[in-house]
């Protein structure tokens, strides 16, 4: 069974229609790239799977439970949890405040205290600043906090909506290896993400979409070969000989 | 002023605190400055002169069953009116100014069915409720209803501020203040949490209303009226959102009146609020003690 | 026929005349984006300007209310430079402190206004004809003023103010234009109904007057300025045509407002111009201070997206101001 299953999904905003008949497939414990210029419906789509919007059409499934048009609350309970563009900490709130913000749910302190715990194990620079407003860290820091928050929440798949937009390189290499830590739970990805090369490095499945289709799929392997996504993402006339 | 002035200030700051927490509750969260809060806080009064009509009860069990009752007024207007507003409206403006609107017909709806009631009359809580007894506190003058105020007005405003401060509730009220989308995605449904806002305001207001009711010995439609603009200066001097400013803020409007009565006349009193709105607005929009700058464009 | 039904009527019709003028100051201002509910105080300072030249100075009608309405535009101009700069809910709980202060210094300053008990005996020297033609000219003068470049320019500062700025809009300008217009408006509406009651008192010019007013804005429609006149002509005779419902009339008044700024915000401008796109076959451009363009103009937002619970599209994102600078 596979983690989450989207069938022929339509989003529309009015007449608009952004996202028209995609399908995405994601296997237990993968990573699944989704890439896409501006526009393309990528946001869309993870908006549309996280219930934050509601499909026009098509099918939704998390774990074989249907969850099509679920409002987004129910949705990050049945273990779906998405971590939105821009990241969008709770400014005011301090670092540990955001993380128990995911922790929603809980209503056991001992589990919230392993939980938390977890977090600060995996990303030592939210211990340092835990009683620091959350809108004062670096950007950087506030993905890790974005991260940390969603693990939080014990998703079973997680939907990251472009980690590295607007980091400093440096930071998107950090931002990539702390999404390669989460993979290793076990945690089921799918990634909407600007710099493939990066995103490659995790990802064992990949999907283009443009003007609100899918136009090229396939393993990470095939697909970053294709011609189509060397030019338009990774930025080479052909393929690297090595 | 002497002492006995400031004892006045205590007493009456306690009522601003009770019917401000409320307001600025469901303004900072969820963006609804509910003017049929003064029409809820007048229903408290009023029920519990309707429960005390034939026989006597006790305070400590009107006052509960004011504050469930007036809850339930504030949620149901959440479900007919805030809630279909925030879904068809998309422009914060518009559907601040639509709930605003909304909320006057309400309120204005609830004083209509309490002139009803009352038949235009004033009434008043069977004063068997609670006994109200002259007693002295450190050499003055007071009653024991005042002191039952007093003291009321600071253990909710205690578990208030406990509540938004350290439960996971709280937390999550201060998150959706901020961002209904992000908290939406971490399993908090706005909704429910706008819902349980009402609740929690409309029953402050109702046990106000209750209190202030008794120690007016009178309830009449309009009661809520003159304190909904005073709230609102206590709230634009807190800060909007802000349980603490508004605490403190209510004791501020409450000395600052009590002086201008003592000082100037009674009739300039009631000015003070009023003017107290402009100049803050003016000077201050974000409150006296909020770091935050709330929104003014 | 008609004169019988006019004389039988002719308060109501008083009334809703002077509703009108009030509800086009409420109005004007709505449309531009400025949400001021000040209008009830300068239907106030009309008033009592008027009704104390002309009784007491023994000034004729015309400049009477001529005075009334040149104070009004400048202490308009004062509050818009004062207030101007505030928006939303605090503008208008800023005017509706205004108001307040009006109506305390109305009740205090007894040698020109009576004090609380308010002024009996104006003289009544108006007829409900002259004030039916003030009503009409103004009516023609928005339909102008509706139609030209300034209507355009109005609709564009309340659909977005940004963008009216950056299009070579002086903003403040038009705020601060638009706030004098409405104040002129309350006050001419102000002096014809002191000089049309014969009595004006503080309490009619307190928060059930700014009620008053906003339900005719809002049942009427603010999309066109017939609204303002159907919603005071509605208004006014609401209560004569809830006769049956005896001691629930005004329960039932209340409940109306609640159910049309929640569920048809257009009021019955929309309804008009909705029945009109049915029969033409068009979608009409229906959009009114609470009810903004998107939602307006595009039925299937309703269907495709009731259940999403505040989504990021619906604009509703007050995004901490710490958020917009991260270092990195």
């Amino acid at each position: 069974m596979a983690a989450l299953e989207v069938e022929r999904l339509v989003v529309r905003y009015g007449h608009v229609t952004a996202v028209r008949d995609v399908d995405l497939r994601l296997e237990e414990g993968q990573v699944g790239v989704v890439l896409g210029s501006n526009g393309a419906g990528k946001t869309s789509t993870l908006n549309a799977i996280s219930g934050a919007l509601r499909p026009a059409g098509g099918s939704i499934r998390l774990e074989g439970r249907d969850i099509t048009g679920w409002p987004s609350h129910r949705v990050a309970r049945a273990g779906l949890v998405q971590v939105p563009e821009g990241r969008r900490i709770i400014g005011p709130l301090t670092v540990e405040e955001n993380l128990k913000l995911g922790a929603y749910h809980l209503r056991s302190n001992a589990r919230l205290q392993e939980l938390l715990a977890d977090a600060y194990a995996l990303f030592p620079i939210l211990e340092e600043r835990r009683h620091n407003a959350g809108g004062l860290l670096s950007g950087g820091e506030q993905q890790m906090l974005a991260f940390g928050r969603a693990l939080m929440a014990e998703p079973k798949v997680l939907l990251l909506d472009e980690p590295s937009m607007g980091l400093a390189p440096i930071m998107v290499d950090r931002v990539i290896e702390a999404v390669g830590r989460i993979a290793e739970r076990g945690i089921s990805i799918l990634m909407v993400e600007q710099n493939a090369a990066a995103a490659f490095e995790l990802a064992a499945y990949a999907y283009v979409l443009e003007q609100g289709e899918v136009i090229l799929e396939g393993r990470v392997e095939d697909v970053k070969n294709d011609p189509l996504v060397l030019r338009a993402f990774l930025g080479l006339e052909e393929a690297p000989t090595s | 002023m002497n002492a006995q002035d400031l004892l006045n200030v205590v007493v009456i700051g306690s009522i601003y605190t009770l019917f401000a927490m409320g307001l600025t509750l469901s303004w900072g969260v969820l963006n609804i400055l509910n003017l049929a809060h003064g029409a809820i806080f007048m229903f408290g009064g009023l029920l519990a002169y309707l429960v005390t009509q034939d026989s006597a009860l006790s305070l400590w069990i009107v006052m509960p069953m004011s504050m469930v009752v007036c809850g339930l007024i504030a949620v149901l207007l959440e479900l007919v009116a805030y809630r279909p507003i925030r879904r068809r409206v998309a422009d914060l403006h518009a559907s601040e100014l639509a709930t605003l609107i909304a909320s006057i017909g309400a309120g204005a709806m609830l004083v209509a069915i309490a002139e009803n009631v009352t038949e235009n009359q004033l009434v008043g809580i069977n004063p068997e409720t609670f006994v109200v007894e002259q007693t002295s506190f450190l050499g003055l003058r007071t009653t024991n209803l005042e002191i039952v105020i007093v003291a009321i007005a600071a253990l909710l405003s205690v578990t208030l501020t406990l509540f938004i401060t350290r439960s996971r509730h709280g937390r999550a009220l201060r998150a959706l203040a901020q961002d209904p989308y992000t908290c939406g995605l971490l399993g908090i449904s706005p909704d429910r949490m706008a819902a349980a806002t009402m609740f929690v305001s409309g029953a402050l207001a109702g046990a106000a209303g209750v209190l202030l009711a008794m120690q007016l010995n009178t309830v009449e439609a309009r009661l809520g009226e003159p304190l909904l603009l005073k709230a609102f200066a206590v709230i634009i001097l807190g800060g909007v959102g802000s349980v603490q400013g508004a605490i403190a803020a209510a004791f501020l409007l409450a000395l600052a009146e009590t002086f201008t009565d003592v000082y100037a006349s009674t009739s300039v009193r009631d000015a003070v609020a009023f003017g107290l709105i402009i100049v803050l607005l003016l000077f201050r929009p974000q409150g006296l003690f909020s770091r935050v700058a709330w929104q003014r464009a | 026929m008609l004169s019988d039904w006019f004389s039988d009527n002719e308060t109501l019709i008083q009334a809703a005349l002077a509703g009108a003028l009030l509800a086009y100051s409420f109005q004007i201002a709505l449309r531009a984006g400025v949400f001021t509910l000040g209008g009830v105080g300068f239907w106030a300072i009309g008033g009592y300007t008027t009704a104390y030249l002309v009784t007491e100075r023994e000034w004729a009608t015309v400049p009477a209310i001529g005075v009334g309405l040149l104070l009004s535009a400048v202490i308009g101009l004062g509050l818009a430079l004062v207030l101007g700069r505030l928006r939303a809910l605090y503008l208008a709980m800023a005017t509706v402190a205004f108001v307040l202060l009006v109506q305390i210094v109305a009740i205090n300053w007894e040698d020109v206004t009576g004090g609380a008990g308010g002024l009996f005996g104006i003289p009544v020297t108006v007829s409900t004809t002259q004030v039916f033609l003030v009503v009409l000219v103004v009516s023609i003068a928005l339909v102008f003023f509706e139609r030209g470049a300034r209507g355009r320019t109005i609709e564009a500062m309340r659909l977005d103010e940004q963008l009216a700025q950056s299009v070579g809009i002086d903003v403040v300008r038009e705020r601060h234009l638009i706030f004098v217009l409405s104040s002129v408006l309350a006050a001419l509406s102000g002096g014809i109904s002191a000089v049309m009651f014969n009595t004006l008192a503080p309490e009619q010019a307190g928060f059930h007057l700014i009620t008053d007013t906003l339900m005719m804005v809002v049942i009427g429609g603010a999309a066109a300025w017939w609204g303002a006149l159907v919603g005071a002509i509605i208004v006014t005779w609401l209560p004569e045509l809830l006769r049956f419902a005896e001691d629930y009339r005004q329960i039932i008044e209340a409940a109306i407002v609640v159910l049309v700024i929640v569920y048809a915000p257009e009021g019955i401008v929309g309804l008009v111009r909705r029945v009109r796109g049915l029969l033409s076959g068009r979608r009409p451009p229906t959009a009114t201070p609470f009810a903004d363009i998107a939602a307006a103009t595009s039925p299937d937002r309703g269907h495709s997206q009731p259940e999403a619970e505040l989504p990021p599209a619906a604009g509703r994102d007050p995004r901490p101001a710490t958020q917009a600078r991260n270092p990195d």
